[in-house]
This record gives C-alpha cells, sequence and structure tokens, in this order.
C-alpha cells in the first residue's frame, strides 16, 4: 500500500534537476555550507512527502529551504558556541572546491554575492534563477519597490566590482 | 577615489557573467554531487518518517505476503451496501472479516436504545476478531458507513491458518492489544456525552488510526465524510457539527474543506473527547418564546387557532417568518424558537410591539372572543432533540411563564409579560428599559431527579447557605461545569403593558 515510489509523478527529475540550484540559491544568500546541506535534504524530504499538494514544486522548495535555514540559524545563535555541534562538512564541498579551483570568475561572482548586505543578497538570489521583482517582493514579505531598490543596488554593486577586476586586469597587460 | 565610484560594466555584461557563472558552478556541482544516493537517502528519511507518524499499520498489511496468500482460498469474499450490519451486538462469533475496502463503524446500543459510537474501521482492518479470539459473544454491532468489500473468514479456518502462521498470530494478538490499548488511554464517550465530544472522539480516533500526515503539520483524516456523515456518526445534528467545526477551525484545532478535515492538535481534541477542554464552543443563540392562554371567553372560534394566527403575524412582522421557528403546540399555550443567532437585540422591541398591538386590536374588534394572554422569553442555547426543542433554557423560558407573579400579578391587562434576564439585557438598547420592573422568580419545583433537582438545590442556596456535603460539592462541581444550566432567576415583566 506504500503510497508515492521515488519515480512517481517525476519526484526524481525534479530532484536531479534542483539538486544543484538549490544548493546555489541557499549559499548565495549567505547561508553555510552545512547550513545550507541541511536545509536542501531538509526541504527534499519535505516535498517528497506532500509531494501531491505542492503546485509550484521549483518555487514551493525555495521557500521552504530559505525557511528551513533561518529557523536554524535563528536557533543555533541561541546556543552557545562551545555547545553546538560539531560541523562536519560533507566531503562534496571539498570537491566543489577543487572543481572550482581554476574558475576564478565562478569562485569571484558567489563571494561577491554572498558578501552583498543581507537584503541585496536575498533579492539577487531570487532574481538570479528567474523570479521577478513582484514574486520576490511576495516571498520576502517586502514592496515591490524595496524589491527594485535592493536589486538595482546590488546589481550596481556587482558591475562596479566585476568591473573594476577588468580595470585591473587590463591594466596589468599594459 | 571618484574612479572607484564609476562603474565600467554595462547591464548586459553583468547578465552574461552571472550566467556563466551560474551554469559552471551548477556543471561543477553535478559532477561533485552524488544524485542518485542523495535521492535514495531522502526517499528512506521521508519513508522513515511516513512510517513513523502514522502509528498503527492494518492487519492486512502487516501480514506477510505469502500468509496474505494462504488466508485469500479459506475465505468467502463479502460485499455489504452501506448501511449493512457485518456484525451484530450478542450473536455467536463464528467468524472473523478482513475488510478490504469501505469503512465501518462500531457500535454499541445502550439499553434505552441509543448508539455510542465505539470506533470506525477501514481498510485493512480486521474485525471480529474479539469473538473469535475470546470464544464469547459479539461485544459490539458492526455497520458500513460506506460499500464495503472484505474476506470472511469463518473461525474454524481462521484458527487453522492462525495455527500454522505464528507470525500472523503475533500481528493479532499485537492488534488487539494496540486496540485495547488505545481504547483504555482514549475511551469513547458515553451516550449521554455532549455530542461535541463523541465529534471530538471520532476525530481524534480517525486522525490517530488512519491519519496521514500532511505539510509541515496536520493529520488527513480518511474516510472523507460529510458533515451529514459524520453527523449520522455521533448522533447530532448537522448544525451543530457545523457549528463545532467552525469553532475548532476558528481555534486551530483542525483545517476543513470540502469533505476533507486536517487534525491539527490531536491532542486538544482528545482533551475534549475526555471532557477536559477549557473551551467549549460559544452556545448558538436563539430567541426562545413561550405563550399560555390565560383566559378566552370566545365559544365559536378555537383559542388556539386564534392564538396560531396572533403569534404568526406578529412574527412574520418582526422579521421572523413563523415557520422558520422550531414550534411546538402545548394544548393552550405555544412554545417557538427562533432559528439559531437570532438574538433578542435583533428582534428588538418590535416582536413585543406586534404581539401587544396584535391582541389589543384583537380585543377590540372582537369582543365575544375576547383572550389573554401570558407570554415569556428568553435566549439561548436550544438543543432539539427528535422531540422538538429541550434543554436548560426552555426549561427556564416555561419556569418563566409558570411565575406566581404573572400567573396572579397582572390581572386586569391583555397580555402578561416577563422577560429573561438575558433577554432584557440584549434589549434593552432598543426598548425603554423603564418599562419593566425587576421580579425574582420563585425557584422550580423539582420534577424530575436530575438536573432539575440540582438547580432547584442552586436556587436554594442563594437565599440560605446549605449545608456544606457531597450533595454541595457535586452541585458546586455541576454549576462550574456548566454554568447555562442555571440561568438566572431574575426575570423582568412589563410594568403597563395594556
Amino acid at each position: 500500500m506504500s503510497e508515492s515510489p521515488a519515480e512517481q509523478d517525476g519526484f526524481a527529475n525534479f530532484f536531479a534537476e534542483e539538486l544543484p540550484g538549490l544548493l546555489v540559491f541557499l549559499l548565495r544568500q549567505g547561508a553555510g555550507r552545512e547550513d545550507a546541506w541541511d536545509a536542501v535534504q531538509e526541504s527534499f524530504i519535505r516535498a517528497y512527502l506532500n509531494w501531491q499538494q505542492i503546485d509550484n514544486p521549483r518555487t514551493w522548495i525555495r521557500t521552504t529551504a530559505v525557511r528551513i535555514y533561518r529557523r536554524k540559524v535563528t536557533r543555533d545563535r541561541e546556543v552557545p558556541v562551545d555547545m553546538r555541534e560539531e560541523r562536519h562538512p560533507p566531503p562534496l564541498f571539498t570537491e566543489l572546491d577543487q572543481e572550482l579551483d581554476h574558475d576564478e570568475e565562478c569562485r569571484l561572482v558567489l563571494g561577491l554575492l554572498r558578501g552583498l548586505p543581507v537584503r541585496q543578497r536575498e533579492v539577487m538570489a531570487w532574481s538570479y534563477d528567474g523570479y521577478e521583482p513582484h514574486e520576490i517582493a511576495e516571498f520576502i514579505g517586502i514592496s515591490d519597490d524595496a524589491v527594485r531598490a535592493s536589486l538595482y543596488q546590488a546589481r550596481r554593486r556587482l558591475r562596479r566590482h566585476l568591473g573594476e577586476r577588468g580595470n585591473r586586469r587590463g591594466t596589468r597587460h599594459v | 577615489m571618484s574612479d572607484a565610484d564609476r562603474v565600467r560594466m554595462s547591464e548586459a555584461d553583468l547578465d552574461e557573467i552571472l550566467r556563466r557563472a551560474d551554469e559552471k558552478t551548477k556543471a561543477a556541482l553535478a559532477r561533485v554531487l552524488d544524485t542518485e544516493g542523495d535521492l535514495a537517502r531522502v526517499v528512506a528519511e521521508a519513508e522513515r518518517r511516513r512510517s513513523r507518524d502514522r502509528k498503527a499499520v492494518s492487519f492486512w498489511e502487516e501480514l506477510t505476503e505469502s500468509e496474505r496468500a494462504a488466508l485469500r482460498p479459506v475465505a468467502v469474499r463479502r460485499e455489504y451496501p452501506v448501511g449493512a450490519v457485518l456484525i451484530r451486538e450478542g450473536d455467536p462469533a463464528t467468524f472473523v472479516t478482513v475488510i478490504e475496502s469501505g469503512w465501518v463503524k462500531v457500535i454499541t446500543e445502550t439499553p434505552d436504545r441509543h448508539e455510542s459510537l465505539l470506533a470506525v474501521r477501514g481498510p485493512g482492518d480486521i474485525v471480529g476478531e474479539v469473538g473469535v479470539f475470546h470464544g464469547r459473544p459479539r461485544s459490539a454491532t458492526l455497520i458500513a458507513i460506506g460499500p464495503i468489500h472484505s474476506l470472511y473468514v469463518p473461525a474454524e479456518r481462521f484458527a487453522a491458518f492462525l495455527e500454522k502462521h505464528p507470525h500472523a498470530r503475533r500481528v493479532l494478538t499485537e492488534t488487539i492489544r494496540r486496540r485495547m490499548e488505545e481504547a483504555a488511554a482514549t475511551p469513547p464517550p458515553d451516550t449521554s456525552a455532549h455530542g461535541i465530544r463523541r465529534l471530538a472522539f471520532l476525530l481524534f480516533h480517525l486522525a490517530d488510526q488512519f491519519g496521514s500526515r500532511v505539510a509541515d503539520r496536520g493529520i488527513d483524516i480518511r474516510p472523507r465524510l460529510s458533515q451529514q456523515e459524520l453527523a449520522g456518526l455521533v448522533s447530532a445534528s448537522r448544525q451543530t457539527i457545523a457549528r463545532v467545526l467552525r469553532h475548532w477551525r476558528d481555534r486551530g484545532l483542525i483545517r476543513t474543506g470540502r469533505r476533507t478535515i486536517t487534525v491539527l492538535s490531536p491532542g486538544a481534541l482528545r482533551s475534549i473527547a475526555l471532557d477536559r477542554d477549557t473551551q467549549p464552543p460559544p452556545a448558538e443563540q436563539s430567541v426562545i418564546f413561550a405563550a399560555e392562554i390565560a383566559e378566552f371567553s370566545g365559544r365559536s372560534v378555537s383559542a388556539r387557532d386564534t392564538l396560531h394566527r396572533l403569534l404568526a403575524s406578529a412574527f412574520e412582522d418582526a422579521g421572523i417568518p413563523w415557520n422558520t421557528c422550531l414550534r411546538e403546540d402545548r394544548g393552550d399555550g405555544v412554545l417557538a424558537v427562533t432559528p439559531t443567532r437570532t438574538t433578542a437585540a435583533g428582534i428588538g422591541s418590535a416582536l413585543l410591539d406586534r404581539i401587544q398591538s396584535g391582541l389589543r386590536q384583537h380585543n377590540l374588534t372582537r369582543h365575544n372572543t375576547r383572550i389573554r394572554l401570558r407570554v415569556a422569553l428568553h435566549t439561548g442555547e436550544v438543543h432539539r432533540d427528535e422531540y422538538g426543542p429541550a434543554g436548560p433554557a426552555v426549561e427556564h423560558v416555561l419556569h418563566l411563564l409558570d411565575a406566581k407573579i404573572l400567573r396572579e400579578g397582572l390581572t386586569g391587562t391583555d397580555l402578561g409579560l416577563i422577560v429573561s434576564d438575558p433577554f432584557y439585557q440584549d434589549v434593552t438598547r432598543h426598548i425603554d428599559p423603564e418599562a419593566f420592573h425587576q421580579v425574582t422568580v420563585e425557584p422550580a419545583v423539582p420534577r424530575s431527579p436530575h438536573w432539575r433537582r440540582l438547580s432547584a438545590g442552586h436556587a436554594a442556596t442563594a437565599t440560605r447557605p446549605p449545608v456544606r456535603g457531597l450533595h454541595d460539592l457535586l452541585r458546586r462541581e455541576f454549576d462550574e461545569a456548566d454554568p447555562r444550566r442555571t440561568p438566572d432567576r431574575r426575570g423582568f415583566v412589563l410594568v403597563n403593558p395594556a
């Protein structure tokens, strides 16, 4: 009487398609690697349990993951540092570092995104995944205009930093 | 530093860089992620939670495939329509039944022919096993609440099956043990319990036995039942079910949809079922009207006919169609209960005015059929059972109508009117409060051995503290448990009705 094997109704496909994207989405939000990975797993577990009720899985999993991550961070903050569980980052991150070792641009972009002020990186992460300002406004509970303003500032900052880099590199060759 | 403020990159260039970085990061992740392994882990964890959350696995599910294969050929497939009796209390236990699909209610009938819901059983459940197991007559009646497909297994064949399959035997004893534990932890409310408690028990039981956990919290209950079906299961009116479900929804105990109920707080429902709830649903108020003919001088026309016509037009004029009221003919009087959620304030003074003017007009124009009326009004919750309106509020209005002051104090007027304290409080905004005079009504004479006697006792305490004793303690507990049962003895009499 098992009701939904993993393959049913495209859960497995959804998982394969969204797993890397969701992880990057959380990293871009500024989540620590372990926290991001925990939140990713937890949201997929919940997605599986509620698969029949979810209308828009791509959005659902993102809002859920952000919520889980937030709750985790808030809870951890209340625990003294030395009482916290010791973290073992999953080995995949070491491998990821190796993969991206030679790709300065990738690391730089992610680093810049994670270095944005909270609101800006939040808005950027959603925007990066193709969501429109009015949708983002709804997800994070601020006004359309506030989203647009944050987005503008985030992109301006990114352009400036990335442009500088281009400039420095350019001058080096002159 | 002015250079640093200059943005050298175009929006399009930024988009291009972001897109490229995204592609490459995801590609790199895809290389290092163990997608299949992660999927397996996620699914395994989800399934583990699901099975943990679904406490009771049915008898049939617990059997191994080979045991099921062994049981099927010794069983007879049986189908039952809705309402069919699968097992009748007191019959010899000669078979067990495994429900393949559909739902049955397990009930017991009290000597006064009220039925009490003990449990609901559904797909995969075994029923009738207790009697067979103990060799005793059936201890309850099972009735199909939906079409049933089942496997009927004669007792001796079932015994032979168990003989050969020790694992199945363990599953069965485990099933029986679990059911006994559950019944002990949350015993079904007895027949005298309020419908609210029986409904709470039913929902808790269904969530506990057949619920599947959804979303972050909440248990979707099966079977899907309409309010009418719920009403039938717990022997309450559909209106009560609707009202109580609404109240629980507002309290956040359940979520409701069309034929779906999600239990958000099984613990709270259990407390209600066990009568440990602290927030009973608000009473659905009605206005209760009682009239009695004090004197009728007519000969040719029936007094009752006159009374009914008079009241019908008065109610109609006050905006409450007479036929929407629950009415009870009381010989030379009438008891009427307005539809729920009519308040005294809502009626305002209109009803009183109409009755008064109608009566005056009648008596002015038809001297030969002069009529004098006593009227009592109260507002409160009215229970409706198969015999009509009932409950303390109805008792109270009849008690007011019977008040000595109304019988004797208002001679010489056509209309003697008394209203209860709650009614008075509700309508004072609409009528002249000075027109009424406060009176104290003598306590009701005990007529039946149950709450009325307690109520009378309560009235006595109002004037003279009684000797403390067991009776007193019980009574106090009783009164505190349901303050509605001891309506205020104050009444208000219309001083100058003419």
